[in-house]
């Protein structure tokens, strides 16, 4: 929090509609349970989330938006879960966030993706010419590895069963990894395709809060999804990804998309589940320390496939404590990540993931979102921990039995 | 009365905690037969697992009474004991009920049935994160009293001098996401004497108490709390998660620091969960197929206020925790007022009415309520007035509005009541012989006052604000400002008051923001109506002191520059156009007068009544004085009701005497030298004086403590049924031997000696009345008899039934030391051991 010192003129109540602000943010009892539960816990500065209840509460605009606290907030929705009253923190950021004030607040590169998603269709700007390049390059490739010329990496196939949705670095500095999660598809042996109209999981419409953006961008996976005339999208491994899609896509485009929206882990576990994907856990002879990306987890309630997934594709999986729906956030949510000069302070709030991966004593941490995957590279690198990070899905491809 | 008509009744008291104990030992106390089933394999409930608080003095927390009450209700006739034994359901056929049992027996059969199935205490597994689940330093409300009972709470802070504990309130209270947004009332209190319990143990120890609102409230509450404030550190805002430290420190709470308003990081050694009350599992099951409605957190709920002990079914109470949390001595007396209802209702109809005056003194609202039930229930009340009203409804013939009571003689049943009346010039004397005497003292309300340099048109008391509400809600201007703690410590009826006049202001789309400390919601309701007026949209802004509100007043408007709690550093403005600012309440100027005439003392805060628990709710320590309203407690009207039913049950035992009294006492007229110590002495008004010159027992006031017969100079005081030379016959050569009071250290001792820690070959317990009755003779007579040590064992100070029991008996302990030829402190001891107190006990008698 940059503004705590002693103010000359009193910050002046203007606002009194606090109960359009969240479901019910005028039951705040002023508990601080809220404060004690931020992932910013042990560290100098930051937002204190009680603070910024009370002055949303109190309609002190000015507070808020002078607060510092919009950007630093990682959205992880951890003091919610332990709110007594359920006041959801990220809603009241969120307001700040697209508040008139607070527009020039909005990091450059997070300004500058939403405007390239809008205007390509893909967050890195990549077209649909180079995509389907990049794809039918690598579906070559696949034929190759695989040594079977039926495999493929297909686009733009009408009635498949799945189509999954990859994550922009998957087709940019991470080929291989669409490369592992094709694999995947081609080892559960059912029909799927990528799409040529869109490419992209995110929807950092989510981070600026802007309705309208986040609305065109669930559009443009929905629309063209429905015209595949798929079963299910499958969606690479991105938390705020699947919380958006999975959880808020009927609200913003107001209906329900006429597909299922599951995560790649999960797909690949109903597979294991009716025994045609084999894995074999031998691959990973060592324990892997399991983390909770808050937007699966705490704010979209996806617990326990990734778990099992994971658990398929080593030795044991090792729980990090806290963990679940009291997890603690990598460092780098709420936009933090997608924003290239934070890593200064991705590597405060990472602190407190580090010493959790420190105390458990592992060497390998696996985590079902590649934005988390990232930060915990990075904190492993800063804090010398020494641990080897991979997604559940890129370990469950690489114990593929095939 | 008809005591056939009683005979012949029969009640299922479900539950023995304090509150079932209590109503089974009153109905069997007046010949209806009880059943009373119990599911665990003891009586005594949740209170009886709670360790003493007290300190050097008694902390009236009223844990022991569950002790005395289980040993009065396991010896009654009429109490057929069902331990072991669940109610599972409650049927109801043509006026009857039967209570179905599991494990499988016969269904009871009853005509009521008393449901006092308690509560059950929050369990925090996963609430404050996985720390707290398995580690050793994180314990329960409930396991630190074992660890106080079973004295292990030194062990457990090995080595160190100045344990870091952490008390955390509301767990498992005031959540809505865990489905408890209620307060439970009893865990700040709770908490607070437990911190005073281990500053006493440990001086040294460092406590943080952590809160929401810190629930100060009812008889002597704060000036506990003043004494303890300085000791402590208090922060306000609950840590949600507790982390697993090093050896060093062991547990770390995440928290804002109070000062600054960063985040902090504390360290601990203990973290002590109190966890809230929840209701019993089974109570809702239990009712199900009757038209008993239970609220959304499991409670019954009968939606009449002031109806303590009713539900909506005539045949079936409810006593205890089982419609909502409660402390110990209001379900004791709740179990009371439960079978008083029974007990009223199956005499009624018999029942020929005979003139029965009572005085009340006070014509304030509690005053009134009395004049009232009393009249409603067939007593005929005197009220004297201090000035109050004047106007009273016609049904009230005897209102004498502008008395002066002058003094009161005689004891219950017939107090005689001198008062002169009339106007000035003409004023006489009268008297009134009367039955009883309820003390319905008011506290003054007086006007807040006015420093703020606020012109007084803009400032309103909740009174004035109330009625402009009423009859001119269009003068109400659009912005309002209430100061909650304005004039100092807010009580439970103005709280109430002030959030239901600003709810009613905000759904008129008045902005309205109310200052506080902190907001006493206590309980239930308070806590209902707290939530009703935030979701109205009614700020509340939270204040350290009254100094951090700045008000200015700018003609049309009033400028307040606020330093809110959560926003250090920083101001906030707020507009409000009026004030509105609770009436300061303070114990009025005649209490003490009052107190003197019925020779009775006040409390630490200058209130009506002892805070002795031996006696409270109500009662006091003479027979036949009651008191109730706000002059004795914080009370709200619903509270008051609840405080006359139970009057009026102390009434009926006055009105319809059980067996006659024979307290065991007699006055030996030779040996008598007529030199009134005992007139002087006796705390219980029981000594009266025959013909001028004799002094005489009054069996209806007497307590048989015998303090007298310790204290009469001629040895002319005689108690019958134990003589110095009964009681002593036992003592053996080279034993220990306890004189000990049968309503505390004798039960301790009994507990010692049941679970066989200790034998009749160690230890010879010699049971007295009171500890007061242990006089200087008996202790050298029996010391004559060669014992190893003889230990004098009584209630804490201020535990004493009798008031002065434990202090005259220490003074004997100190006396006969300082004879020659007795050692000093080697053979003859003084201690205090409450009746749950058993192991404290067996410490003096075996040091280890």
């Amino acid at each position: 929090m940059t503004l705590l010192s002693q103010v000359e003129n009193p910050y002046i109540i203007t606002r009194l509609d606090a109960d359009q602000r969240g479901e019910n943010l005028l039951e705040c009892l002023s508990c601080g349970a809220c404060t004690s539960a931020c992932s910013w816990f042990d560290q100098e500065g930051g937002p204190v989330p009680r603070l910024i209840m009370r002055a949303a509460l109190m309609g002190l605009d000015d507070l808020i938006v002078q607060s510092g606290a919009l950007w630093d907030c990682l959205l992880c929705n951890r003091c919610t879960q332990n709110c007594p009253m359920g006041i959801t923190m990220s809603q009241i950021i969120g307001q700040g966030r697209s508040h008139p004030d607070a527009r020039d607040q909005i990091p450059e590169d997070i300004q500058k993706g939403v405007k390239t998603r809008l205007e390509v269709g893909d967050v890195n700007g990549l077209t649909k010419e180079e995509f389907v390049e990049t794809v039918e390059w690598l579906a070559e490739e696949f034929v190759d590895e695989m040594d079977d010329p039926q495999a493929t990496i297909p686009y733009d196939q009408e009635g498949s069963k799945f189509l999954y949705l990859p994550n922009p670095r998957e087709l940019g500095i991470n080929l291989l990894h669409l490369t592992a999660m094709a694999k995947l598809f081609y080892a559960s042996k059912e029909t799927w395709t990528l799409s040529s109209r869109h490419t992209d999981v995110t929807n950092w419409g989510y981070f600026i809060n802007d309705e309208e953006v986040a609305r065109k961008m669930a559009l443009m996976v929905v629309e063209p999804a429905e015209e595949l005339g798929i079963e299910t999208l499958v969606l690479s491994e991105c938390g705020h990804g699947y919380h958006v899609l999975k959880t808020l896509t009927e609200k913003l485009i107001g209906r329900k998309p006429g597909f299922d929206v599951i995560s790649i882990p999960e797909f690949v576990m109903n597979y294991v589940d009716n025994g045609v994907i084999k894995l074999d856990p031998a691959i990973h002879p060592f324990k892997v320390a399991y983390h909770d990306p808050c937007n699966l987890a705490r704010k979209s309630d996806l617990y326990d496939p990734p778990r099992k997934l994971l658990a398929h594709c080593c030795e044991e999986v090792v729980e990090l404590s806290p963990n679940r729906e009291n997890g603690i956030c990598c460092g780098g949510g709420g936009g933090m990540l997608q924003d290239s000069s934070s890593k200064p302070k991705r590597m405060l709030t990472g602190k407190a993931k580090a010493d959790q991966i420190t105390a458990a004593g592992v060497t390998h941490v696996a985590a079902p979102c590649l934005s988390c995957h990232r930060q915990l590279g990075e904190i492993s690198a800063h804090f010398k921990l020494n641990v080897a990070v991979d997604t559940i899905a890129s370990m469950a491809s690489k114990c593929l039995v095939l | 009365m008809n005591k056939h008509a009683l005979e012949e009744k029969t009640v299922v008291v479900v539950g023995g905690g304090v509150a079932g104990m209590s109503a089974a030992r009153h109905l069997a106390q007046h010949h209806i037969n009880v059943h009373l089933v119990e599911k665990s394999p003891t009586l005594g409930g949740n209170a009886s697992l709670w360790a003493c608080m007290a300190t050097d003095t008694c902390q009236n927390c009223g844990a022991c009474l569950s002790q005395e009450l289980a040993q009065s209700v396991a010896n009654k006739n009429g109490i057929s004991l069902h331990l072991n034994q669940q109610v599972t359901a409650i049927e109801k056929n043509e006026g009857s009920y039967s209570a179905i049992l599991d494990p499988d027996s016969p269904p009871l059969k009853a005509d009521h049935v008393i449901l006092a199935s308690g509560f059950s205490a929050f369990r925090p597994d996963g609430l404050l994160g996985q720390a707290c689940d398995a580690h050793p330093g994180v314990i329960t409300t409930n396991q630190l009293n074992h660890l106080l009972t079973n004295q292990n709470l030194d062990r457990f802070l090995t080595d160190k001098e100045s344990p870091r504990i952490a008390f955390l309130q509301c767990v498992g209270s005031r959540n809505r996401e865990k489905k408890r947004d209620f307060c439970s009332q009893v865990c700040c209190k709770i908490s607070l004497r437990h911190i005073n319990k281990i500053l006493h143990m440990i001086p040294g120890a460092d406590v943080t108490m952590f809160y929401m609102d810190l629930q100060v409230i009812g008889k002597e509450a704060r000036t506990e709390f003043g004494a303890l404030k300085d000791n402590i550190r208090l922060v306000q805002g609950v840590p949600a998660e507790i982390l697993k430290g090093n050896p060093d420190n062991p547990l770390t709470l995440i928290h804002e620091n109070p000062d600054s308003m960063a985040r902090a990081a504390s360290h601990f050694d203990l973290v002590v969960l109190s966890v809230g009350l929840h209701a019993q599992p089974g109570t809702a099951g239990m009712v199900q197929g009757l038209d008993l409605p239970v609220n959304d957190w499991g409670f019954l709920t009968n939606g009449i206020p002031g109806s303590s002990g009713q539900s909506s079914d005539p045949g079936i109470l409810v006593a205890g925790c089982a419609d909502g949390p409660k402390d110990i001595i209001t379900s004791v007396v709740e179990g009371e007022n439960c079978a008083h209802r029974i007990i009223q209702s199956a005499a009624e109809a018999s029942q020929p009415s005979d003139p029965f005056p009572v005085a009340v003194m006070g014509d304030g609202h509690a005053g009134i309520e009395t004049a009232h039930t009393l009249s409603a229930l067939g007593f005929d009340p005197w009220v004297f007035g201090q000035g109050h009203r004047r106007d009273l409804p016609a049904t009230l013939n005897n209102y004498i509005p502008d008395s002066r009571v002058v003094s009161v003689t005689g004891y219950a049943n017939q107090y005689l009541l001198t008062y002169t009346a009339g106007d000035e010039e003409k004023k006489k004397s009268f008297s009134l012989s009367c039955r009883a005497i309820i003390l319905a003292g008011e506290d003054q309300f007086l006007p807040a006052g006015n420093d703020l340099g606020i012109k007084s048109d803009k400032i309103l008391s909740l009174e004035g604000f109330a009625s402009t509400l009423d009859t001119d809600p269009e003068m109400i201007p659009d912005k309002l400002a209430f100061w909650q703690d304005f004039s100092g410590p807010e009580s439970k009826q103005s709280s109430r008051q002030l959030l239901l006049l600003a709810t009613r202001a905000a759904k008129l789309k008045k902005t309205v923001t109310v200052f506080m400390e902190k907001m006493l919601v206590h309980g239930m309701d308070g806590q209902r109506l707290y939530d009703e007026a935030r979701k109205n949209g009614v700020k509340f802004l939270r204040i350290n002191t009254p100094d951090d509100i700045q008000a200015a007043d700018q003609s049309d408007i009033i400028q307040f520059t606020v330093k809110e709690v959560s926003l250090k550093g920083m101001a906030v403005s707020v507009e409000s156009q009026w004030l509105i600012l609770p009436d300061r309440s303070v114990p009025d100027v005649y209490f003490d007068a009052l107190a003197d005439l019925v020779n009775e003392p006040l409390d630490r805060e200058g209130g009506l009544q002892s805070p002795n628990i031996r006696h409270r709710l109500t009662g006091s320590f003479r027979k036949g004085v009651f008191y109730t309203g706000t002059g004795h407690d914080d009370v709200t009207p619903d509270d008051v009701q609840a405080e006359l039913l139970n009057i009026c049950a102390r009434l009926w035992e006055l009105k319809h005497p059980q067996d006659p009294a024979d307290p065991g006492v007699v006055i030996n007229e030779k040996k008598c030298a007529k030199c009134l110590t005992c007139l002087r002495v006796c705390p219980h008004s029981a000594i009266r004086i025959n013909n001028g010159v004799k002094p005489a027992i009054v069996p209806e006031a007497c307590y048989a403590c015998g303090l007298c017969v310790a204290n009469c100079p001629a040895l002319a005081i005689e108690k019958t049924d134990h003589s110095d030379d009964e009681m002593i016959a036992a003592i053996q050569k080279g034993q220990c031997v306890v004189f000990a009071c049968q309503r505390s250290a004798a039960l301790a001792a009994k507990t010692v000696f049941e679970n066989g820690t200790l034998g009749d070959q160690d230890c010879q317990v010699i049971e007295v009345p009171c500890a007061c009755r242990i006089s200087t003779g008996l202790v050298l007579k029996s010391l004559a008899r060669g014992p190893e040590k003889v230990i004098l064992a009584g209630c804490h100070e201020g535990n004493c039934q009798s008031h002065k029991g434990s202090s005259e008996a220490q003074d004997v302990a100190r006396f006969v030391n300082s004879l020659p030829g007795i050692r000093e402190n080697q053979s003859v001891f003084w201690t205090s051991a409450a009746a749950n107190e058993g192991g404290q006990l067996l410490n003096i008698i075996q040091p280890s």
